[in-house]
């Protein structure tokens, strides 16, 4: 399975996981109702007033029951509305939530400067940007991931985790990474907001049954006919278990759902790193040290973390996780060679091919999300490659900003001046620390090293004030147009930084390419353009991508240059983000091969390429280097 | 008990429980925002501390040269090792708006100082020409840039835990949980906010 096939999988779990949630509403609601009628109609307490004496009149019950039904829908809905809002945030509202701090490049202490570099050779390893690691002080031993797409993940760990041995951090962040990976983090969102949902209906009956006992411990002196407490307090209390059994049906599918992932998980953190060993001592600590954590919430995200979070005393059928003796067994069990010539595998041969200058079209998608150890071992050296004072500028909040802007200066050395004159209007700073680092960036192969870089600053961006953002957005903006001129290159170079800096990108409308023909026309037109000067091998290059679609009928005629420009290309990235997984790798195949017209993917052209492929929420790493 | 009623309580139970959920909605912000702006002081406390780091070697450069201006110099240490202690204070928890106030406080003496050091040392050329002494105020001029920019995102994460904090209806759930305002880290007077670095 590919990176596609991966996230195709997990969505449809994802949308399955939606007819199972409405099957336990119903049953929630009906379970509501029969406790309604049980408590009102049937035992010691028929009330004459709702029902008469000769027993329940229909045209009575009917409303009654549909307010009843209609009251439980609200509670389950809003509750679930709630929980989702706070969700919304993507991965880093979760990790916050959860009493999570952000741990910084440039505050990290010794474990956490250890723990970032694991992370940071995943980030380059598969080309998802790093994302933010959140620690939680707890000693317990434990990780997560959360967020909604590769590009707003958040990982979080706990403080006890971060002093496992390096071999054993790295299995357990490889688990998380091939969640991201995977795509899973979207339905364990998902998963979170229905558990709170059922979980309201339990709150609901706990307040019925405080009111009327304080109620009624405070009227039942003056008031002797205080009859009718006595239903509603056991309404309420069958509110509380139907609530109660409402939230085990949640967690039982939580679990059901979320245990299958936790074996993928195992499964390709083995084959990330090709070190069975790692994840499996980690999981054999914390089967003697334990992985409870105690933050509040940590119940709700349960399925989140790397192994159970909360002590489930009927263990087995709630258990978020498989037990952890099983889950070792199969590791152990892997067969390692065989596992690591999978996903990532399958596509190193060719990508270490690249060595002898330039990849061939074809294999690009291959390489999307894709993680292997020798991709692993790739990411690490190019962490060591990177020159230490740019390494270090894009760890601190500050120089990040002077890192983002590197790749918006015009190549031209007058108009290059120029932006930095700009630049320098707005903070003088800025502009001395960019010609600091600018030789140190020159230096840099423009696509083997680059880009990671970027990719490193990226959460230190984070960092900045939402004010900080609006105003770096704005310096970014003024000078891509400085010279008057958006290239495709600086469009996405501007919409990737909008991103960064938290720009949620709208809802998308899912589509299949058949429907979105006219979009992919104005990307690989759009494409295209960079191909060159002459018309010819414009239309060359966009008949060679266009060539890769599975779409019926003859090849359209090239859009016109005017047809493709930043007003009409961002609302088509926008739509195209919504296209099937099929769609979406057939896609990126056809951007590859009409960006390489030659059926060779050069440096200059790979950059364009990732950037492209950024727009559609498709990671693509820097490319091998054998070296 | 007739069917209105019933319906009533269903209806109000179901407000009852939004409203709760409403609550624990805005207790959670808060603590989100509040955590956001602790965060953001860990920005400022390690610029700081690399600030306070550099003083001592500025001045033992400088030693040699300001023979006969041992008081400036020791006042300069002094205000150092007290805005350490400040800074200490202040970075065990940032919530506490006694200590930011005076680490600013203590901030501000250190800038003041320094403003002396640096106007007395225009009149040593040699000290002005000491490499090492040139290289020290490079590092002092670009990490004090780094507090400042550190202090704005720092005070924007104040800001905006404080609005949310003071406004209505959530200052109702604020008071009662005890969200205590936070302390912007401003700079008191003119003089002082200009950086202290005189340009050599």
């Amino acid at each position: 399975m590919d990176f596609f096939a991966h996230q195709d999988a997990a969505r449809r779990s994802s949308r399955r996981l939606i007819w199972v949630m409405i099957l336990a509403v119903v049953a929630v609601i009906a379970l509501v109702n029969l406790a309604f009628l049980a408590v009102f109609q049937i035992g010691p307490f028929v009330d004459a007033d709702l029902f008469g004496p000769e027993g329940p009149a229909p045209q009575h019950i009917g409303p009654v029951l549909a307010w009843v039904s209609l009251g439980t829908l609200v509670v389950i809905v809003g509750g679930g509305l709630l929980s989702w809002l706070g969700l919304s945030g993507g991965g880093r509202a979760v990790a916050e939530s959860l009493g999570g701090r952000e741990l910084h490049a440039n505050l990290a202490d010794a474990d956490g400067r250890r723990l970032l570099n694991v992370v940071e050779e995943m980030a380059l390893a598969s080309g998802v940007p790093r994302p933010p690691v959140f620690v939680i002080k707890d000693e317990g031993l434990n990780a997560f991931a959360a967020g909604f797409r590769p590009s707003d993940a958040a990982i979080g760990v706990t403080s006890g985790l971060m002093k496992l041995p390096r071999d054993e951090l790295q299995g357990v962040i490889a688990h998380e990474y091939s969640h991201i990976l995977n795509g899973d983090m979207r339905l364990n969102m998902r998963l979170i907001a229905a558990v709170a949902g059922l979980m309201a209906v339990a709150g609901i009956g706990r307040m019925v049954i405080h009111a009327v006992l304080r109620g009624g411990a405070r009227s039942s002196s003056r008031d002797k006919k205080g009859g009718g407490a006595l239903p509603i307090l056991l309404f309420g209390a069958a509110l509380f278990a139907i609530g109660m059994a409402g939230w085990f049906i949640g967690r039982w599918i939580q679990a059901a759902f979320s245990r299958r992932r936790e074996f993928l998980a195992d499964a390709s953190a083995v084959q990330f790193t090709r070190n069975p060993d790692g994840i499996a001592g980690a999981l054999s600590r914390i089967a003697s040290g334990g992985s409870g954590v105690t933050a509040e919430k940590a119940g709700d995200v349960a399925h989140l973390f790397f192994a159970d979070a909360i002590a489930s005393r009927i263990a087995g059928m709630f258990a978020t996780h498989p037990p952890l003796a099983e889950r070792i067994a199969r590791i152990k069990g892997l067969p390692v060679e065989r596992v690591a010539g999978g996903q990532g595998g399958q596509a190193t041969p060719g990508v270490m091919g690249f060595a002898g200058g330039g990849m061939r079209a074809t294999q690009v998608v291959e390489l999307a999300g894709a993680m292997s150890p020798d991709r692993l071992r790739l990411g690490a050296a190019l962490l060591e490659r990177l020159p230490a004072e740019l390494a270090s500028a894009a760890r601190e909040p500050v120089s990040a900003r002077a890192i983002a802007l590197l790749p918006l200066l015009h190549r031209d050395e007058a108009a290059c001046d120029r932006q930095i004159a700009r630049i320098h209007a707005k903070d003088p700073w800025l502009a001395a620390e960019i010609r600091r680092l600018q030789p140190a960036w020159d230096g840099l192969d423009a696509d083997r090293a680059r880009w990671p870089l970027i990719q490193l600053a990226c959460p230190a961006l984070g960092a900045l004030s939402p004010r900080q953002r609006a105003s770096h957005l704005r310096l970014s903006e003024a000078l891509a147009l400085d010279d008057g001129v958006l290239t495709m290159r600086e469009f996405c170079v501007l919409r990737m930084l909008r991103r960064v800096l938290g720009e949620v990108p709208t809802s998308l409308q899912r589509s299949r390419l058949r429907e979105r023909a006219d979009d992919a026309a104005v990307v690989l037109g759009a494409l295209a353009l960079c191909a060159g000067a002459d018309p010819a091998v414009q239309d060359a290059s966009f008949r060679a991508g266009w060539a890769r679609l599975p779409l019926p009928g003859p090849t359209p005629a090239r859009p016109p240059a005017s047809a493709c420009g930043p007003g009409a290309l961002g609302p088509a990235f926008d739509r195209l983000c919504g296209l099937d997984q099929a769609g979406l790798r057939a896609l990126i195949d056809a951007c590859a091969h009409a960006v390489a017209a030659d059926g060779k993917v050069e440096a200059r052209e790979a950059e364009l390429l990732r950037l492209t492929a950024g727009q559609l929420g498709v990671p693509i790493p820097a490319f091998a280097d054998a070296a | 008990m007739s069917t209105p009623i019933i319906i009533t309580l269903v209806v109000l139970g179901v407000i009852a429980l939004l409203l709760v959920m409403w609550a624990v909605g805005v207790y959670n912000n808060l603590v989100t925002l509040r955590n956001r702006f602790k965060n953001a002081f860990a920005q400022i406390d390690v610029q700081l501390k690399r600030r306070f780091d550099l003083i001592p070697n500025l001045v033992e450069t400088a030693k040699g040269y300001l023979a006969h201006e041992r008081g400036t110099l020791e006042a300069v240490i002094q205000a150092r090792n007290t805005a350490v202690s400040a800074q200490a204070k202040a970075a065990a928890d940032p919530g506490d708006a006694g200590a930011v106030r005076g680490l600013i406080a203590a901030d501000a003496v250190l800038t003041g100082g320094l403003g002396k050091f640096f106007a007395l040392a225009e009149a040593y050329p040699q000290l002005k020409a000491d490499a090492n002494m040139r290289q020290l105020t490079e590092e002092l001029t670009s990490t004090e840039n780094k507090v400042a920019f550190a202090r704005q995102a720092y005070n924007d994460a104040v800001m905006g835990y404080n609005t949310a904090r003071e406004l209505f209806p959530a200052v109702i759930i604020a008071n009662f949980a005890n969200f205590q305002p936070a302390q912007l880290y401003e700079i008191e007077n003119a003089a002082e906010r200009q950086a202290p670095v005189v340009k050599f």
